[in-house]
């Protein structure tokens, strides 16, 4: 998403034009559905999360002010729907799935698994999947989305204080599992 | 190597597995239309889209799916208020035959006369534990609603006094007011509580050998969206269901159609309205089911309506026509 480009659609979006919603939409979709992809525990989601997260960008596009990153906001967005489906406890009724959300360790065991099943050469994503959420937005956002700590915070709207916290605490988890997993096979690469 | 290095480099090699389907476009851009239809309607008229508490799924095709197969086909959204209803279609390679469907609704139309009124049951298909679409979990429920024959008494039945008033004697000249119930004669409303039974009705073929194995099912509520249905026949003996949903939480209603089916958008009255007609229909012993839906907002109040019918013999035309109707 290039910052200057997408500016001019926003505000022609914001105006119920319907090619530009097209074009924002473009622009914005591969990298909405992979973030809301690693934030939520269950794959069948992702879509229906979207849907929310576009319906929001048409209700708040009014709120967007130029001067802000697009990114940024548009990530600060996305991260409280993904809040707002976790907390609101979206139970929904699917033929043959559970109505009610899996406990956290069986949506861990899940979560782990479909990113081994999908590359086996990924060693930590699989970890990444397993964090609590707070964790997970702080490393995400951080080596995903490249966004400093002080963007962070701002975007969570929380202290930095607290962003370094979590930043630190999911590190010192991703290492202590990795490490874990790795001692038995005797690996050769240290990672620290 | 840091793992902060092998965290970017993890993230960077993934990137290009995940990508967002096409599939996901046609919905996005219905989602968008649905919105700004929504937001011309005026304020009043719009409604926040918090997430909903709770979805109900209607199933209206033959099979019943889960929503991660291949090949789906987006068909429409549309919300009004706190309801969502969700259309999609699938492969007819992952649905299940004509013999095998037809099996099934007789098995079910067994269970069902051995049914109180009132009650309902699950019932587990041991042979089809190998099909694809039902992805290990065949089991369908039943029910057997009471039905009011009596129309004032139906009408009293109803707590919305609008939906109640519009309750008509006749349709279309020539159907009569048979009887109301509450739920729907199509579609299936399913709870968690359902993989339970589904476990103890496995080992309850496997000990007995039976392959169609049932147990009633005490529903501890009618679930979160109340459903009511007119039924009106005429002297062929062909139906038409006029059935009005609504729910005071907010859900989504998700239906899937194998892709042989009909669809069509039309306009009943200024609404936004959807035909679908599917002929490999598990809920209809004729294997039709087709039927008219659309929304309405009414005193903040959203309303899904569908005028439906299991003969073959109906046309959209006549449906269309009833609906406009009401």
């Amino acid at each position: 998403m290039k910052e200057i480009d997408i500016q001019p659609w926003l505000i022609r979006m914001s105006q119920g034009d319907e090619e530009a919603f097209q074009i924002v939409y473009q622009m914005t979709r591969d990298h909405t559905y992979r973030f809301i992809y690693y934030l939520v525990p269950n794959k069948q989601d992702v879509e229906d999360v979207m849907s929310e997260v576009y319906l929001e960008l048409l209700r708040s596009a009014d709120n967007y002010v130029p001067d802000q990153k697009f990114r940024a906001w548009f990530n600060g967005l996305i991260i409280r729907q993904v809040r707002n489906w976790k907390r609101k406890g979206w139970r929904r009724f699917r033929i043959w799935d559970r109505v009610q959300r899996a406990s956290s360790d069986e949506s861990d065991r899940a979560a782990a698994e479909q990113f081994a099943a999908l590359d086996n050469q990924l060693e930590l994503l699989p970890i990444v999947s397993t964090l609590p959420l707070h964790l997970k937005e702080v490393v995400i956002l951080r080596y995903y989305q490249d966004h400093s700590l002080e963007e962070i915070a701002q975007l969570l709207q929380i202290p930095i204080g607290t962003v370094k916290s979590r930043h630190h605490r999911a590190l010192k988890r991703l290492r202590h599992q990795y490490q874990g997993k790795e001692s038995g096979t005797g690996a050769n690469e240290y990672v620290y | 190597m840091s793992i902060e290095t092998k965290l970017k480099k993890e993230f960077e090699q993934y990137k290009q597995a995940v990508s967002c389907p096409p599939s996901v476009d046609s919905r996005m851009m219905a989602l968008y239309r649905s919105h700004m239809v929504q937001t011309r309607e005026g304020p009043s008229m719009l409604r926040k889209w918090n997430l909903p508490r709770l979805a109900v799924i209607t199933v209206l095709a033959a099979t019943l799916l889960g929503f991660t197969y291949a090949g789906m086909s987006f068909l429409f959204e549309e919300s009004k208020g706190n309801i969502s209803v969700t259309m999609s279609a699938i492969s007819e390679e992952v649905t299940l035959n004509k013999e095998q469907l037809t099996s099934i609704s007789r098995s079910l139309a067994d269970v069902k006369e051995q049914l109180q009124i009132g009650e309902n049951a699950l019932v587990y298909f041991a042979d089809l534990e190998g099909e694809e679409v039902l992805q290990g979990k065949p089991l369908f429920p039943v029910s057997r609603p009471a039905v009011n024959e009596n129309l004032e008494n139906w009408k009293l039945s109803i707590p919305h006094a609008g939906v109640a008033d519009s309750v008509p004697s006749n349709i279309l000249d020539d159907f009569l007011f048979e009887g109301g119930m509450k739920g729907s004669p199509f579609g299936l409303f399913f709870s968690d509580s359902f993989t339970e039974t589904l476990d103890e009705l496995k080992r309850e073929s496997k000990d007995t050998g039976k392959k169609v194995v049932w147990r009633k099912e005490v529903s501890s509520s009618e679930g979160p969206l109340n459903i009511f249905t007119s039924i009106y026949r005429n002297s062929k003996q062909q139906a038409i269901y006029v059935g009005v949903e609504t729910s005071s939480e907010k859900i989504s209603i998700k239906g899937i159609i194998p892709s042989s089916s009909s669809y069509e958008t039309l306009n009943i009255n200024g609404s936004q309205a959807h035909y679908t007609r599917d002929d490999n229909s598990l809920f209809s012993t004729s294997l039709t089911y087709q039927e008219v839906m659309w929304m309405e907002i009414h005193e903040g109040q959203t309303f899904v309506y569908r005028v439906a019918s299991d003969s073959s013999a109906i046309t959209k035309e006549q449906l269309v026509q009833a609906a406009k109707g009401l």
